[in-house]
């Protein structure tokens, strides 16, 4: 395991920041990043509480190994009360930020109450300090970063932070990191926004070290990792597809939200699925745009694409992004 | 044989296990911020790319460090620096145009690639073959493969 030891206590309606030690029994009984945070979270909240009332709390958590060499260890989860359905919102997400808290010596910060005016968190390894995020409100969370990574003069610094939606009570608000990534679920954005806060941008030189069998452990990771190559959806499929190659499979278990999620199948999956990209098209012979593979869970890669004289960037369509809203009878 | 860090950025997909296996084998910890090699992640195109020490045969650093700091390893190949004659006058990080030595503020000195002595670590940890470590004489033999493809394995009109 790789703790810290050591969590974040940011009171935004005070305005301070805590340094405290991590619950390591909690930690050992509850399972990652999202067992840790949910276990937090419901110690310290009123079940009944309004999730957009400064008595919400709101949790980014990492798990035991966030920021090691194992396999999906840069991943995140943000944890609160959500505001659609006033269940436990636990959102997952990847990209760098979760490993870069862990290597600025952190597993969690924890936001209580609500800042009088927009401010972000920035971390540096044993520094964090709210800070005055006037200028970032009403920013696109791409502008966000831009500005954030210009104005402290480093390319090097990660951030987790909300844009216009979360700003505005959108519900299903996200929180986004490096540019890309996101906590996309049950509206953590809007519990971000409506305690005034933008961003967190962390910085971690520390690094994580407390493996107490760095030998074991590397050998460890390794062996997980031969069991993903050499498996068929993990080792082939998904890196030559991406996720969209779940498209059938999921649709004929009958997963598959359709119109709405009215319904659970949908009569046309085979057209959007990844079988059917990478098939030249009847039309002009070429295969889909944007069928860009992933590779061992990272979907990430983007084409610029020219329309209209604007340019898109087109992801790897995720089987997600299709089935919920994109091609899905919607 | 001397080998070399060979890069193909077309499969690289940013998972930065190169960055954490070069600071877990160089400081024991996995902190991508003490990494010899760099991904670089370029939004706009998607792409992203590694970069590290191309262990020049003139190097720029060696000839520029005034107390002899970094030397041949003669099995290898690579240009590595000595700590306990570096002074941390980051010279070297002027020198060279490539960007691949910097200055390590925790300790004092500079640090580069220096190939973790003939077997290198991001190398291992790579899962898509983005990073291999081979011939040196031979960097050009996938480039080449691909134009011998196109001209004369291709399926006769007949």
């Amino acid at each position: 395991m790789s703790w810290a030891g050591k969590i974040l206590r940011v009171n935004l309606t005070a305005g301070t920041v805590k340094s405290e030690p991590l619950n390591m029994e909690w930690a050992r009984a509850y399972i990652g990043s999202r067992g840790l945070g949910s276990k937090y979270l419901v110690e310290e909240i009123d079940p009944k509480v309004d999730p957009l009332s400064p008595d919400n709390k709101i949790i980014w958590a990492t798990g035991p190994l966030t920021g090691t060499m194992a396999s999906t260890g840069g991943r995140y989860t943000v944890i609160t009360k959500g505001p659609l359905t006033g269940a436990i919102a636990c959102s997952n997400s990847g990209g760098y930020w979760g490993a870069e808290l862990k290597m600025a010596g952190w597993d969690m910060v924890i936001f209580e109450g609500k800042s009088d005016k927009p401010v972000y968190l920035y971390i540096c390894d044993d520094v964090a300090e709210l800070r005055d995020a006037g200028h970032l409100w009403g920013k696109s969370v791409w502008q966000t970063e831009d500005l954030l990574k210009k104005s402290h003069q480093d390319p090097l610094l990660r951030i987790s932070s909300i844009g216009k939606s979360g700003e505005n009570g959108v519900l299903y608000a996200a929180v986004v990191n490096d540019l890309h990534r996101a906590a996309g679920r049950s509206g953590v954005g809007t519990v971000m926004g409506s305690k005034n806060l933008k961003a967190i941008a962390v910085r971690g030189t520390k690094g994580v070290g407390n493996v107490r069998d760095p030998k074991a452990f590397m050998a460890a990771a390794k062996a997980a990792k031969k069991v993903l190559a050499d498996n068929a959806v993990t080792g082939q499929g998904l890196p030559t597809y991406g996720t969209q190659v779940l498209m059938n499979v999921i649709n004929e278990i009958g997963g598959l939200p359709t119109r709405n999620h009215r319904d659970v199948q949908f009569e046309g999956a085979k057209d959007i699925s990844a079988e059917a990209m990478v098939t030249p098209r009847k039309t002009d012979g070429k295969k889909t745009p944007g069928d860009q593979p992933g590779l061992l869970w990272l979907h990430d890669r983007l084409r610029p694409h020219q329309q209209n004289g604007r340019v898109a960037l087109l992801g790897a369509k995720q089987a997600r992004v299709l089935g919920r809203f994109g091609g899905a009878g919607v | 044989m001397q080998k070399v860090l060979h890069i193909n950025p077309d499969k690289c997909t940013g998972c930065q296990q190169c960055e954490m296996a070069c600071s877990f084998e160089n400081y024991g910890t996995y902190a991508t911020a003490k990494s010899r090699i760099k991904v670089f992640d370029f939004h706009h195109t998607g792409k992203k790319v590694p970069y590290t020490c191309t262990q020049c045969d003139e190097a720029w650093c060696m000839h520029a460090c005034p107390v002899e700091a970094i030397t041949v390893d003669k099995a290898t190949g690579a240009k590595v620096v000595n700590e306990s004659t570096c002074v941390g006058c980051k010279v070297c990080t002027i020198a060279c145009p490539f960007g691949t030595i910097n200055y390590v503020q925790e300790t004092g000195k500079v640090q580069k690639c220096d190939l973790c002595g003939g077997d290198p670590a991001c190398a291992d940890a790579c899962p898509t073959g983005a990073i291999t470590f081979i011939d040196a004489n031979w960097t050009g033999l996938d480039k080449m493969k691909q134009w011998a493809d196109k001209l004369g394995n291709q399926p006769s009109a007949a």
